[in-house]
């Protein structure tokens, strides 16, 4: 905080100009003329090629050069698009580079102006000094100039004294401000240059139950080795009550490398563990549709506690307590107990169904647009997929049991109401062929949710439901191998559950310490800079007219003096009573 | 084929109950006898999105949702809950339900329309149009309203007040599942006690029963942490309505420097002083009650970030006031501080209700990377205000030198350009910081502390125009007008990255 200034002698008011010599010098870099006076570096960059590095004017056009190629990115949808042909382009990071450099000179340049002796305290004995400066004050005064320098002294400032002038300075700290953030932009631009280069991105998606050792690239998609094997053990999202926001996002994972465990434990939004040197990031999930899960219930032999885990068709897991065990599950819906390499049980999990009577599906139409039209009959708008509905009908030993229009599409599939409540059927995937449309039909129980079984067919097909009845030859596999088989494992579907994949992002960034380096000097130079104060305050003792004469200048412009400098000079020289100022 | 579209048109355009366009005049009033009950169960505490609420607020979210507002024809919200509760048949026939498309507003000719007409089968034939338009469009529109008019069918069923862990059950479903305790069925049975007396119209029962269910489900919530207080803070916040107070307060703070200015009266500005310390005092509130009603910093949508910008901004213009650096700074605080406030209450993009976190907000940086810029953006509403002072003032009235009574009273062009150099030496700085705490965050969350998704780009772009500003200023001397216009640039890019990027832009930052 400012104090109010005293008030001028009346006899001759403070002297206001609009500017100061040194403000000029400021904006004045380095080269000097042949008389030693400063030059203008912005006035002759062009003729010296090397000048314009250490050019204002160039660092002001390449930022607003960089301002209004970053606005014109903004507008490019969507963002990859506008990383490709803006942010990340060799034209952009040239002219980050450009901008880093330009900086790193001027920089440069202004520490060493600060280091050289001829910058240091500068004294003006020249009254006209005084009068031209734009903060100054002038006090009835009859001591001597030491007495002045050590009231500034004894307030912390750096004095020196020539002659009756002397000038004095505090905040040294404060002018290193700029060159220290300076240097920390570049380092943030400069490591952000290099990090363009060095830093890794991929991502792997990868359903719950299942594993992957390798990953896709961001950008160029290319499929790359992990070094390691990424098992997604579960995925776990959950919301918070009554509403539709998500409150969690957790993958559980495990990660190897051969038989040695990296690591094992969440990954969740803003907690992102480290995996040999990578970092995984829990970016997000989706339901998978067309991909059958459902929870398996496998009771061990002798024992009568079954566990209960989600299996996907065609995965493999470990059963939970069980070392050594496996469980598999095919696409026909077989099972398989695994111990060691060995089969200990197998079977199918497709049951017959409840109703004790025989089931076909019969898919009769087929509307790849579906809309409804205002007719009231449904239609295609178009021939594109883009909503693609089938109608099914199910039938119990020959006679239509339910029928209704399956959607393929997920915001599409609450609509399919069955017209009969024992019977669930669900379009699980489509698929457009040489032969045409094929469609994967999925019926559940409409009690209790359990799969009655899956058929794969075609347009005016019809289709037994799956009741998994092995061909000849798998039988007489099963035979052999139940010879070695442990008995009793008994393995049931339950109800049908979403399938989830989980999406994560692996980076790899060395170059991050180097930039949050560069962002603690930008703060602590921004700190120096805007709020450590600077006083630069000169002062002349007029024997003559027995004046103390006092200008200041300070880092943050203002209209007053502040207010130690007012107790500097008070000190010495008390400012005039209203009644002496009158007289 | 018939059935599957009769089913379509029944969920989306809810027609298949049509009954008629023929709505008698319809009242949820409850009368002056029932005002004891509504009092009492102000404070019934009742899940609801992810929180535990007053039953004043709850019905106050619950009546906005179906209507827009939550008053309607004056009534309390929750008096007109009951009411549907009471006499579903005039819930139906009431125009509760707000249209959201233009189209829809057009076709049912009125803003509002009740259930039966929503269902009237004499407008099927022009949804199904519109949905044959498009569909994806429509689907949503359309789904939208039929979710209000559930909302009024279903009135009781939304009221969960049996505390479980996790969801809470409303009381049907708690006696449909059994299990219940002494408190469980204490409160199932009031429950019926007070659907019993609304349906013979005894006031004197409902009132008995409407005490006796908020103390049974009180204590009942008591034993799964939640606190009466708790309820006693939510009530008052929500009738309190603190930021509404500080908007106020701001408007009289405005207008009594404004007479200060133009009168030259030294003692009304400190009467403007204390009407805005008061307006930053309500503000104050606002932020601890919001704070402690969401168990986190208030600062994780829209609204709650635009208020605290708006409270950092009184508050820096009241430090700068007490430093008597420049007179118009309360002035300009006052002024937007009111039309921010109001703008924050009435444009639909700001959501007011109280929201749980989503995951990537689940976050320590948040509180650290919102408060910096927000606070940087109060500096820069300031230094905006000003440099717009200073280019009227410079332009219009003349400079320092300029005859009218407003040139004279204004502070000198040189003050006002000093003060805006300061206070963007203040905003810079916070700028800078609080994008590299988001960068940082970024870096923890995502892996890369820079992905320039659009905030991020416009947040490096606000700050390039007021680097450029601190350069061409200090070191090529631009000052006065020419700074004065960079200063308000800056700030047109800060409400752009503000308001623009999230409603026009493509991005991660949609929530904030």
């Amino acid at each position: 905080m400012s104090a109010a200034p005293p008030p001028p002698l009346a006899s001759e008011p403070v002297t206001q100009a609009p500017a100061r010599p040194e403000r000029r010098r400021r904006q004045t870099p380095l080269p000097t003329n042949g008389n030693g006076q400063a030059v203008d570096a912005d006035r002759i960059w062009y003729r010296s090629p090397w000048k314009w590095f250490f050019s204002l004017k160039v660092g002001i056009v390449l930022l607003v050069i960089l301002t209004i190629a970053s606005i014109v990115g903004t507008l490019i949808d969507p963002l990859e698009r506008a990383q490709a042909v803006i942010y990340y382009t060799w034209w952009f990071k040239l002219l980050l580079l450009a901008l880093a450099v330009n900086m790193g000179c001027a920089t440069t340049q202004n520490i060493i102006q600060k280091l050289l002796p001829s910058r240091t305290l500068r004294v003006h004995d020249q009254p006209a000094f005084f009068r031209a400066a734009s903060l100054a004050m002038r006090r009835q005064y009859t001591g001597g100039v030491a007495e002045v320098a050590e009231s500034f002294r004894r307030r912390g400032f750096e004095v020196k004294v020539e002659g009756n002038a002397g000038m004095a300075r505090s905040g040294w700290l404060g002018r290193w401000g700029a060159p220290v953030s300076h240097v920390g932009l570049i380092v943030v631009l400069l490591a952000g240059f290099v990090a363009s280069w060095v830093a890794k991105e991929g991502y792997i998606q990868v359903i719950e139950g299942g594993s992957t050792t390798t990953m896709r690239m961001r950008g160029t998609n290319a499929e790359v080795p992990l070094g390691f094997t990424i098992t997604i053990d579960d995925f776990d999202t959950g919301f918070f009550p009554r509403t539709r926001i998500p409150s969690h996002y957790i993958s559980q994972i495990t990660a190897t490398r051969g038989t040695q465990p990296i690591y094992a434990g969440p990954v969740e939004v803003n907690h992102s563990p480290r995996l040999l040197g990578w970092r995984a990031h829990q970016t997000s999930y989706q339901e998978m549709q067309g991909v059958a899960r459902h929870e398996v219930e496998v009771t061990p032999p002798g024992s009568s506690a079954p566990i209960v885990l989600q299996m996907t068709l065609g995965q493999t897991r470990a059963l939970p307590g069980m070392p050594g065990h496996t469980l598999s599950v095919d696409a026909a819906m077989r099972w398989r107990v695994m111990q060691g390499g060995v089969e200990v049980g197998a079977g199918s999990l497709g049951a017959a169904h409840s109703h004790g009577s025989e089931l076909e599906v019969l898919v009769d139409r087929y509307e790849p647009d579906f809309v409804m039209g205002a007719d009231r009959q449904a239609t295609s708008r178009s021939t594109e997929p883009n909503n693609p509905a089938v109608r099914v009908t199910l039938l119990s030993d020959g006679a239509p049991a339910a029928r209704q229009w399956l959607f393929h599409r997920a915001d599409m599939k609450s609509f399919s109401h069955a017209t009969d409540a024992h019977f669930r059927m669900e379009l699980v995937d489509f698929d457009l062929t040489d032969d045409g449309p094929v469609f994967v039909v999925e019926v559940t129980d409409g009690h209790d949710n359990v799969l009655l079984g899956r058929v794969v067919l075609g347009l005016g097909e019809k289709a037994m439901l799956a009741t998994n009845e092995p061909t000849e030859d798998e039988a007489e596999e099963a035979a052999l191998a139940a010879a070695a088989q442990e008995p009793g494992w008994i393995v049931r579907a339950g109800p049908r559950v979403p399938a989830y994949a989980t999406v994560l992002s692996l980076t790899r960034n060395p170059i991050i310490p180097t930039i949050y380096a560069g962002c603690t000097l930008m703060m602590i130079g921004l700190y120096m800079g805007f709020f450590v104060r600077r006083r630069d305050v000169w002062f002349l003792v007029d024997d003559k007219s027995q004046e103390l004469l006092v200008a200041a200048h300070y880092r943050h412009p203002s209209e007053e003096f502040d207010r130690t400098t007012t107790a500097a000079i008070d000190a010495v020289a008390p400012a005039p009573t209203p009644q002496e100022a009158e007289q | 084929m018939k059935s599957t579209f009769t089913h379509l048109v029944a969920l989306i355009l809810a027609v298949l109950f049509a009954s008629g366009a023929s709505a008698q005049p319809a009242t949820l009033g409850l009368g002056p006898e029932w005002r004891e009950a509504v009092t009492a169960l102000r404070r019934l505490p009742v899940q609801d999105t992810g929180f535990v609420r007053a039953g004043h607020t709850f019905s106050e979210s619950y009546i906005s949702a179906i209507a827009g507002r939550p008053r309607i024809e004056g009534r309390e919200p929750l008096e007109t809950m009951l009411g549907l509760m009471r006499n579903p048949h005039a819930g139906a026939h009431a125009p509760l339900i707000k249209l959201s498309h233009p189209e829809l507003v057009r076709l049912y000719d009125a803003p509002r329309v009740s259930v039966a007409q929503w269902r009237d089968m004499q407008y099927r034939d022009a949804l199904v149009a519109l949905l044959h338009e498009d569909q994806d469009k429509w689907l949503k529109v359309l789904n939208s309203i039929e979710y209000r008019a559930g909302l009024i069918e279903n009135v009781a069923g939304e009221f969960a007040i049996v505390p479980r862990e996790g969801t809470w059950l409303d009381a049907d479903e708690a006696a449909r599942e059994g299990n219940l305790d002494s408190l469980d069925e204490r409160i199932v049975e009031q429950w019926s006690a007070l659907r019993r007396a609304l349906a013979t119209d005894d006031a004197a029962a409902g009132t008995q029963a409407a005490r006796e269910l908020v103390q049974a489900v009180e204590l009942a919530a008591l034993g799964h942490g939640i606190s009466t207080s708790r309820m006693k803070l939510d009530l008052f916040y929500h009738t309190h309505k603190p930021f509404q107070k500080s908007a106020m307060f701001c408007l009289l703070a405005a207008l009594v420097y404004g007479a200060a200015l133009m009168m030259a009266r030294e003692r009304w500005n400190r009467i403007g002083f204390v009407l805005l310390s008061l307006g930053f005092v309500e503000q104050l509130v606002g932020i601890v009650a919001r704070w402690m009603l969401g168990g986190r910093a208030p600062l994780s949508n829209m609204y709650e970030s635009f208020t605290f910008a708006i409270a950092g901004m009184v508050l820096v213009a009241l430090i700068l006031e007490a430093m008597k650096l420049v007179r118009a700074v309360g002035l300009g605080a006052a002024i937007l501080g009111f039309i921010f406030m109001v703008i924050a209450h009435k444009a639909p993009i700001f959501d007011s209700q109280i929201r749980p976190l989503m995951p990537a907000l689940q976050s320590s940086w948040l509180t650290y990377h919102v408060v910096t810029i927000m606070l940087s953006y109060s500096a820069f509403a300031l230094s905006f205000f000003v440099a717009g002072l200073y280019l009227v003032k410079s332009y219009v009235l003349g400079g320092d030198e300029g005859a009218g009574l407003l040139a004279r009273r204004l502070p000198t062009l040189r003050a006002m350009d000093v003060f805006n150099y300061r206070i963007i030496g203040v905003g810079f700085p916070l700028l800078t910081i609080g994008i590299i705490f988001g960068a940082v965050w970024a870096a923890t969350a995502w892996g890369r502390p820079w992905g320039f998704d659009p905030k991020e780009t416009w947040s490096a772009i606000t700050w390039l125009v007021y680097a450029i500003y601190l350069h061409v200023r200090y070191l090529a001397g631009w000052s006065g007008r020419r700074a004065a216009i960079v200063a308000i640039v800056g700030f047109v890019s800060v409400l752009f990255t503000y308001f623009g990027v999230n409603y026009l832009l493509p991005g991660l930052h949609s929530y904030v």
